[in-house]
C-alpha cells in the first residue's frame, strides 16, 4: 500500500536554471514499486 | 516537456497546452533560462481576473509572465533522490504537497541547475491503470488509491 513509501523533499529552484530535452519513452503500465523514472516524461 | 516564452499571450499558452495535451508549460526567458511555470489552473482560475482588476486592459492583453508562478516560487526534486525512488514515493510526494506536478532538477558540479524531468499525477494515474475522469486533484488521488486497492 501507499503507506510504505516516503515523500521526497523539494528545494527552491536556483536562479539561472535551464532545462534539458532528452527523449525517453515511458512504459504503458507501472506499479507503485516501479522506479520513479518510469513515470517521468522529460 | 513543453515550454513557452514569458512574453507569449495567455491565450496562445492555453492553445499550446491543448495542442500538446498538457496542463503545464515551462516558461523560458529570452536567454533560454527558466522564468517560471504556468498551469491550466493559472489560466482558467482567478489569476487573469485579478490581474485585470489590478492592471486594467483586456483578456487578450494578459501575458504568461503576468500570471505564471515565478522561478523564485518554484520548488524542485533532486534527480539523485528520484533515481533512488519508486513510483509510490512520487505519488506520496505529490499528495503530501497537494500538487498536480513536480519538476525534477539536476545540479552540475559548478552548482548550476537544469530541469531534467517532470512528474504529473494525471500521467502517473494513467500508467497505474486508473481511469482519470477529471483534473480535480483529490479525485485523481482517489482513483489511484482505488486501483492500488485492487492490485
Amino acid at each position: 500500500m501507499i503507506t510504505q513509501y516516503n515523500a521526497l523533499a523539494s528545494a527552491p529552484l536556483k536562479t539561472g536554471s535551464s532545462f534539458v530535452r532528452p527523449t525517453q519513452s515511458l512504459p504503458e503500465h507501472v506499479k507503485l514499486s516501479n522506479p520513479a523514472t518510469d513515470v517521468m516524461p522529460i | 516537456m513543453v515550454s513557452v516564452r514569458a512574453k507569449t499571450s495567455m491565450d496562445k499558452a492555453n492553445a499550446k497546452m491543448i495542442k500538446y495535451g498538457v496542463r503545464m508549460l515551462l516558461v523560458l526567458d529570452d536567454n533560454e533560462q527558466i522564468a517560471g511555470l504556468i498551469t491550466a489552473t493559472d489560466i482558467l482560475g482567478e489569476k487573469p481576473m485579478r490581474f485585470l482588476q489590478n492592471m486594467g486592459g483586456t483578456h487578450a492583453d494578459i501575458m504568461v509572465r503576468d500570471i505564471m508562478t515565478t522561478q523564485r516560487e518554484m520548488e524542485v526534486l533532486n534527480i539523485e533522490d528520484v533515481r533512488k525512488a519508486k513510483v509510490g514515493d512520487i505519488v506520496l510526494t505529490l499528495k503530501a504537497a497537494d500538487r498536480q506536478h513536480s519538476l525534477v532538477a539536476s545540479t552540475a558540479p559548478d552548482g548550476t541547475q537544469s530541469i531534467c524531468g517532470l512528474f504529473s499525477i494525471t500521467q502517473i494515474a494513467r500508467q497505474l491503470g486508473a481511469q482519470v475522469q477529471s483534473f480535480e486533484l483529490a479525485r485523481t488521488f482517489s482513483e489511484i488509491e482505488a486501483v492500488i486497492a485492487h492490485h
